[in-house]
């Protein structure tokens, strides 16, 4: 019974955290795993996204609105970066990731001039828990869980089967095929930088009611995201999936049994191999 | 606030040390609570590691014991497996030294799995700031220990006061902002009573240099201070002082008067 228990709790931080790392990370995933663009200001879309939340609740409107508010701050910000920043670099990956550096510092700053540097109190349904066989345990972040996981079934099949999906995959293998072949690669590209733009702003609204919200938050969510692509593999959800998992699995594994910083150490001794000799990923592109 | 046992040369401490926050703050709660098992969390740095040194004497000193002791990377996001660990723990209270942003998702997330009605928690840099980001809804059973909340005493009211008329009155003020403005004071006190500004004759004239400011009283004593100590017991986002622990010694023994310099 005991060991029941604990391997349910176990399972529940597992389950939580590999949904967390795969939602914070879809948006570098497309963006990065796509286009090619190493986009240094994916963790500030994120924080636009809790910003949302913020606002939302302190005009006292109903949370839900976060959602409609962050998806049109973030398509407005990403458009912009891509029409003005990203377009002419594309090919160009040092200079892409400078200049969404750049990006990344100005939205920090823009948000520390419009709120303070002071942490938000986002309240949500994050304080009532329910019995899962006994223990008790947060009931947002199980509809969280729920929540990503039908996003990304419905993600994957939209990907594998749709018009656009099939052409996206065309501009990646081949870009000047594509274009031959009637592909607008210019439009298409810049789409697809919005729509990761966007799956990040809506990773924010989800997670702000569980984690801190300060302007500085986005570097975190940065680093690990990297992390799950370089393990996993660029260009594919099924490398993002792998990647979630030996990232996350790690982690906690390792945290549960020994402490966090040796959980954390080895997550960067894994990524860092990887880089070394493994640098295509775990699922290496077709 | 600061982990102690530096003596640099021409440096002042107007800071609160562990011995402050919690030689008498420990045995007074667990006695309260009829605390049996602490857990000690906090972030992988000197101060904590330091904080954690005096807590545990302390802990066994009341006739508790400790149960866990566990230190967490800065950037941290996810407390599950520690939270799962103090809840197999069966520990009574849980003693944090988690910094900013940390210690904001560890006392979410610390409500979220229902453990705040089961034990107490208490930190000794959980301020004003990250008790908003903590959020009042998860901070049933939160205490913290420093020389100063913004909640009005006699000694800090008028200055609140003055504050709030300057910046807002949202402006939000905790100790690590106001020990600035101590440190003016006390460097003012501190020069008048040297009738001086070099390091040398103020490191001589340092021990009793005093001035009541509003953390009340405020003495120098081997360049650190003696001042009262606050426990508050958090409701909302403010704190509600429940003991004052008058005129704690700062356990430093850096070398002042007529000898140093």
């Amino acid at each position: 019974m005991r060991v029941d228990f604990m391997l349910l709790s176990y399972f529940l931080n597992l389950g939580y955290a590999c949904a967390a790392l795969a939602l914070t990370t879809i948006g570098l995933a497309i963006v990065f795993g796509l286009l090619g663009v190493l986009n240094m200001a994916h963790g500030e879309f994120i924080m636009l996204g809790t910003y949302s939340v913020v606002v939302v609740q302190r005009l006292g409107l109903p949370a839900l609105l976060a959602i409609p508010l962050a998806i049109v701050v973030c398509a407005v910000a990403g458009w912009t970066v891509e029409r003005l920043l990203v377009r002419p670099l594309y090919q160009r990956p040092f200079d892409t990731l400078l200049a969404t550096w750049g990006v990344s510092i100005l939205l920090r700053e823009g948000v520390v001039a419009l709120f303070g540097k002071g942490y938000q109190d986002v309240t949500g349904a994050d304080g009532a828990s329910v019995n899962v066989l006994g223990t008790p345990y947060p009931a947002f972040r199980l509809a969280m869980m729920l929540a990503v996981g039908v996003a990304f079934a419905g993600l994957a099949a939209w990907y594998s089967r749709s018009q656009t999906g099939a052409r996206i995959r065309g501009m990646v293998a081949n870009p000047l095929l594509a274009r031959a072949a009637g592909i607008n690669t210019t439009r298409l590209a810049s789409g697809t930088f919005i729509t990761g733009v966007v799956l990040a702003g809506l990773a924010g609204v989800l997670l702000a009611p569980i984690v801190r919200v300060e302007p500085y938050m986005g570097l975190d969510y940065l680093l690990n995201s990297f992390f799950v692509l370089v393990v996993g593999g660029l260009g594919s959800l099924l490398g993002l999936a792998v990647g979630t998992f030996v990232i996350g699995g790690t982690q906690v594994a390792v945290s549960s049994f020994i402490d966090q910083t040796s959980g954390y150490t080895t997550v960067l001794i894994l990524s860092i191999y990887f880089l070394w000799s493994r640098p295509n990923g775990l699922i290496a592109r077709r | 606030m600061y982990e102690g046992g530096d003596c640099a040369k021409g440096t002042f401490f107007v800071g609160e040390t562990p011995a402050q926050q919690l030689t008498p703050v420990i045995p007074w709660l667990t006695a309260q609570h009829q605390i049996k098992r602490w857990f000690l969390i906090g972030n992988d740095y000197i101060w904590p590691r330091k904080s954690n040194e005096v807590a545990k004497k302390a802990i066994q000193g009341a006739g508790a014991t400790v149960v866990g002791e566990e230190y967490v990377p800065f950037d941290v996001d996810n407390f599950d497996a520690v939270l799962g660990k103090i809840r197999d723990s069966k520990a009574d209270a849980v003693f944090i030294t988690l910094v900013g942003g940390s210690a904001v998702t560890f006392n979410r997330s610390f409500a979220s799995f229902g453990l705040s009605d089961k034990m107490i928690r208490f930190g000794t840099m959980i301020e004003e700031n990250t008790l908003i980001g903590i959020g009042a809804s998860n901070a049933r059973n939160l205490y913290s220990a420093s020389s100063f909340f913004s909640t009005p005493t006699a000694t800090s009211a008028q200055f609140l006061e003055r504050y709030h008329k300057q910046f807002g009155a949202s402006a939000v003020l905790s100790s690590i902002g106001e020990s600035t403005y101590e440190g003016i004071r006390m460097y003012d006190a501190m020069a008048r009573k040297a009738n001086s500004v070099s390091i040398g004759d103020l490191t001589k004239a340092s021990d009793g240099a005093s001035y009541k400011g509003p953390r009340g009283v405020v003495t120098m004593k081997s360049r650190n201070v003696t001042a009262d100590i606050f426990l508050a017991k958090a409701s909302g986002a403010r704190y509600d002082i429940v003991k004052t622990f008058s005129q704690l010694g700062s356990a430093e023994t850096c070398a002042s008067g007529a000898d140093a310099g």
